[in-house]
């Protein structure tokens, strides 16, 4: 089995949401971002781990230490425990690309890129 | 990952080169590129599905593009996104005596970590204190140290520089070329920040993925004609076949050969003078 995240936007609960190739934010923002996690072996089925300790975590990676950072997900309705949800705070902007899936199934952990993922929208876009 | 909190940089911009400050009323930065973006800049009215029912999907596209950016890495030699890089290079007397002429493999160097003597065995010698950096070329890989500095009368450097300007004394009596002598690490890529690039860059690897899907999109249209008739009635028809997207192609390849050449020049020098 290859878990795999696919990202969503527009979600209003787990029967109204839509698939997206990428997260769209802007920097400096708050960004409140949701994916399903589904088996890649399985043509994208959806995911609900049996666990009784489930801990999700999205990273998103930096080549400088200090922007590399790492969220923990939560489910946002218990009805559907493929659907994760995870808060960017406005102080920590992630860098356009891809980011990490960390999951950890009673302390077994299985690691996933979701290439890029994220699109982040500038707003000094003159020079870098 | 790295630490860049005791690096040396030139304090502009990468891009545009030497920029110490733009206005943002233009856009010369963008993210990196994603499907919706390469659709509507070089494949809008191109039908992504082909007849054997397969289609290109959104993750198609990222792999796509995933392959560009990689190819242009090939093509230009430089690294799109930062990269840390730690080389060796040689001592050479002639430059040595240009203020440590030294040219890095990869530009342009965003920020340099170390600049060091280190043996076969990975122990180091000496290293060159950061503060006698030259940093203003680092936009096409020239690192030079320059001591002249104010600062050689301050504590912090004139302790380290004691040892050092003797042992460099000596180099210069003592070898014509040493191989492998000098090791520098630095940090190379496009943009200060991760995740962005000059849309110059966006729009030659968002041409090489449209050159690379069309090509596929124009194999799947191999037919110049097809005729069919019956009972007296017929229809035909004929198009370029293969040849469909030809004249784009084309056109693509030729822009996309003109802009990798200005950026390979942007980020180096073609020729080098010595002064042997």
């Amino acid at each position: 089995m290859r878990l795999w995240a696919q990202t969503l936007k527009n979600y209003m609960n787990i029967n109204c949401f839509e698939k997206t190739s990428e997260w769209t934010v802007r920097e400096n923002e708050e960004n409140l971002l949701y994916f399903q996690l589904v088996d890649a072996d399985k043509d994208n089925l959806r995911y609900i781990s049996k666990a009784t300790v489930l801990t999700v975590d999205v990273t998103f990676p930096s080549i400088d230490d200090d922007s590399e950072f790492t969220v923990t997900a939560s489910n946002p309705d218990v009805d559907d425990k493929s659907v994760f949800c995870i808060t960017i705070p406005d102080d920590a902007t992630p860098a356009s690309g891809n980011f990490t899936v960390s999951v950890t199934e009673d302390g077994k952990t299985r690691k996933f890129v979701v290439l890029a993922g994220i699109s982040v929208e500038l707003l000094n876009p003159g020079s870098c | 990952m790295a630490d860049f909190s005791d690096s040396k940089d030139y304090g502009t911009a990468i891009y545009p080169v030497h920029a110490k400050e733009a206005s943002d009323l233009f856009s010369r930065i963008e993210p990196i590129l994603v499907p919706k973006k390469l659709i509507s800049r070089y494949l809008k009215g191109i039908n992504l599905n082909f007849k054997d029912g397969s289609t290109l999907d959104s993750e198609d596209l990222k792999d796509r593009i995933n392959m560009a950016m990689n190819e242009f890495e090939e093509l230009t030699g430089i690294l799109v996104s930062p990269t840390v890089i730690k080389q060796k290079v040689p001592y050479d007397r002639a430059l040595y005596r240009q203020y440590m002429h030294v040219k890095s493999e990869k530009a342009p160097i965003m920020s340099l970590f170390s600049f060091r003597i280190v043996s076969a065995g990975g122990d180091e010698i000496f290293e060159i204190p950061i503060e006698w950096i030259e940093a203003a070329g680092f936009s096409y890989g020239q690192i030079n140290v320059i001591p002249l500095l104010q600062s050689y009368t301050s504590m912090g450097v004139a302790a380290q520089g004691s040892g050092g300007i003797a042992l460099l004394s000596i180099l210069e009596n003592s070898f014509h070329f040493v191989p492998r002598f000098w090791e520098i690490e630095y940090t190379t890529g496009l943009c200060n920040k991760d995740g962005r690039l000059p849309s110059i860059v966006n729009q030659v690897v968002g041409m090489i993925a449209a050159i690379e899907i069309l090509s596929e999109k124009a194999a799947d249209d191999a037919d110049t004609s097809v005729s069919i008739s019956r009972d007296g009635v017929s229809q035909s028809r004929s198009g370029p076949g293969a040849a469909k997207y030809q004249a784009r192609i084309d056109k693509l390849e030729e822009k996309k050969d003109k802009l990798i050449e200005k950026l390979k020049g942007r980020f180096s020098r073609k020729y080098f003078v010595g002064n042997f």
